[in-house]
Order: C-alpha cells, then structure tokens, then sequence
C-alpha cells in the first residue's frame, strides 16, 4: 500500500461520511468504524516488516525473548485500545472512549508487570554483588 | 485494501434514507423505523466481517 491509496481511500470514505452524516449518522458511524478497519488492516503488513526487523536484532543482541513478546503484546493492545477509543469518541460517546482508554492502560500496566519484575530481580542482583 | 466496503455501505445508507423519507411521506412511521433499524443490521453485520479480519491480522501481527 502507498500513500497514495492511502490517501485516496481516506477521501473517498470522508466524501461518503459527509454526504452521510446529516442524514443518518447511525450508518456514519458504522462507514467510519469499516473504514478505519480496513486502513489499519492494510497497515498492519508494514508493522509485521518493522516487528520482524526488531526480532532479528533483539536475537542478534542477545535479548531475552520474552521480553520482547511482552513489548509487541503492549505495543498490540495499545493500537487496539487506541482503535476503539477513538471510534467511540467519533460516535460522541466521549464516557466509553475514557473507558476504553482506560482499559487500554490498566492492561499494559499488566503486561509489563513481568518486565518490571525483572528489572527489580536485576537491581537486587546487583546490589547484593556491591 | 479495497473501497468496495466503503461504497456498498454507502450505497446502503443512502438506500435507508431515501426508503425512509419515501414510506414517512406515506405517514407511517412506525414502518419507516422498522426499515432503519433493519438497514443498520444489514450494514453492521457486513462492518462486523471488516472488524473480525481486523483483529485476526492484529492478533497474527502481535502474537496475542
């Protein structure tokens, strides 16, 4: 996908929602939520190139695996919470975006709860060394 | 990515509005609701398809 497809499909769904907006917004709703899907589905490709460059150099510089599951796990539910906060910030409802929002974050806070434990592990380790 | 989601969904939006506005001149309402709420199910069950292949490639993409 270019930027210009990119671009040109973003119009095309812009065109459809004003004309669509006034007169039903129910069925805008629904054309912007289909229309962001399919974008973020034909950016997703070029995502999986970038992860699969940060694999290779996180196994050529020796770091554990785990760890990066966990960061890309983040970096998914973060696109995701994003996704959907803003999809129902587009439909007014501003109360379900926070809480999407806020979902979003408590379950990174989660994810990342292993990495934290293993920076505490590294530091405890080096203080008892000094 | 391909915009065929996009017109057919607004295709049928413009659809309802005209078969909305056309059976509420007829004076009755009730049917021009009913006529509504069955385009929006038609609509979100073909947005619902978009959103699952969505999360799939999300969820091949981060391995979650």
């Amino acid at each position: 996908m270019t930027v210009l497809t990119l671009v040109g499909f973003a119009l095309a769904a812009v065109v459809c929602l004003a004309v669509l907006r006034p007169a039903r917004p129910e069925v805008a709703v629904l054309l912007s939520l289909a229309a962001a899907a399919l974008i973020f589905t034909a950016l997703l490709p070029r995502i999986g190139e970038i992860i699969a460059l940060l694999r290779d150099l996180a196994q050529r510089g020796g770091v554990d695996s785990a760890y990066l599951a966990a960061v890309l796990r983040i970096i998914g539910v973060a696109y995701v919470a994003e996704f959907g906060a803003q999809v129902a910030r587009d439909a007014g409802e501003g109360a379900i975006a926070a809480k999407v929002e806020l979902g979003g974050k408590v379950l990174i806070l989660a994810l990342a709860v292993p990495i934290l434990l293993g920076i505490l592990q590294l530091v405890t380790r080096l203080l008892s060394f000094g | 990515m391909n915009a065929d989601v996009i017109w057919q969904i607004a295709g049928l939006g413009v659809l309802i509005v005209v078969v909305h506005s056309v059976i509420k001149a007829a004076g009755r309402d009730e049917l021009a609701w009913m006529v509504t709420v069955a385009g929006v199910v038609v609509v979100l069950f073909r947005v619902v398809g978009v959103v699952n292949e969505l999360f799939q490639t999300v969820r091949s993409v981060f391995q979650m």
